[in-house]
């Protein structure tokens, strides 16, 4: 099946290689859509159908930990799963965000084995329930 | 800045241009620095947390889009290349910081991290940047690149 995906990063070039490594990870993707902030991916969260979102977490206008409170607050948006890409390393601040609810922390850089075994474990968590 | 962590910047930054552009890097002496061209691209980002301070990578700018081209896996005269060429040189910034911080400070120390800028520099500013003692710099592909660290005391 494939996956509409949101990858959110204010770094054009990150949203393009996250983009590159779906291809290079045969990742099946329906469609994609990318937003440079949290306030942009929300727009397109509430108009589209998205089965996957790809987060970073600093970012102007709207950073990811406040996109993804948003995301909360929603009965269906919080059903999505979010990844979060950072180059942060912090243990602290991914206890953080799981509490939060996401589905997994990806640190930059990334290679394309770790973003297929990422999406793997979610969707294959999905399908099991 | 002490030795142990000039040394320690160095790895982190050489094994960040490594895995993320696919360049190669090693720390280079002043000398081998000296401006070569007449446009430079610095950028920068504070952190706060644990420690508070900046860090800021300055480059040749056509680099830049060698940088872009290696990330993307296309030719350095490709207009993708071209058109993230700033963009990717503050994500190099944006991983160096990251995996900088967690050496320093551990991987429990938490901190806010300002989003990466980017502002032109001409050789005397190179220069001025080249002979800061917070400056370590490196031969990377042949570029001269320098890599400024501070704290806030």
């Amino acid at each position: 099946m494939a996956l509409n995906i949101l990858v959110v990063d204010d770094s054009a070039v990150i949203r393009a290689v996250i983009s590159k490594t779906f291809q290079l990870a045969e990742i099946p993707v329906g469609e994609l859509f990318q937003a440079a902030n949290g306030k942009e991916a929300l727009e397109i969260l509430n108009n589209n159908w998205v089965d996957l979102v790809f987060s970073d977490i600093n970012m102007p206008v709207m950073g990811g930990i406040e996109m993804i409170e948003k995301m909360c607050e929603d009965g269906l948006l919080k059903t999505i799963p979010v990844v979060v890409v950072s180059t942060e390393g912090s243990t602290t601040r991914i206890e953080q965000l799981k509490s939060k609810g996401i589905s997994a922390y990806i640190r930059k850089p990334f290679t394309p084995e770790l973003v297929r075994k990422v999406v793997d474990d979610i969707i294959g968590g999905q399908d099991g329930d | 800045m002490e030795t142990d962590r000039r040394k320690l910047l160095s790895e982190i930054f050489c094994d960040a241009v490594e895995k993320f552009a696919f360049m190669f890097g090693e720390p280079a002496e002043r000398e081998d620095l000296s401006p070569v061209g007449s446009g430079y691209v610095d950028a920068r980002m504070t952190f706060e947390g644990e420690m508070t301070g900046d860090i800021a990578i300055m480059v040749p700018d056509k680099m830049c889009m060698e940088i872009a081209a290696n990330i993307l896996g296309v030719n350095s005269d490709d207009e993708q290349a071209i058109n993230l060429a700033i963009d990717s040189i503050k994500e190099v910034l944006n991983v160096t910081c990251g995996q900088v911080l967690t050496a320093i400070a551990g991987e429990e120390a938490l901190f806010n991290l300002s989003i990466p800028e980017v502002s032109k520099l001409d050789a005397s500013g190179w220069t001025k940047m080249l002979n800061k003692t917070e400056t370590i710099g490196f031969l990377v592909d042949d570029y001269p690149v320098l890599l400024y660290f501070s704290l806030n005391e």
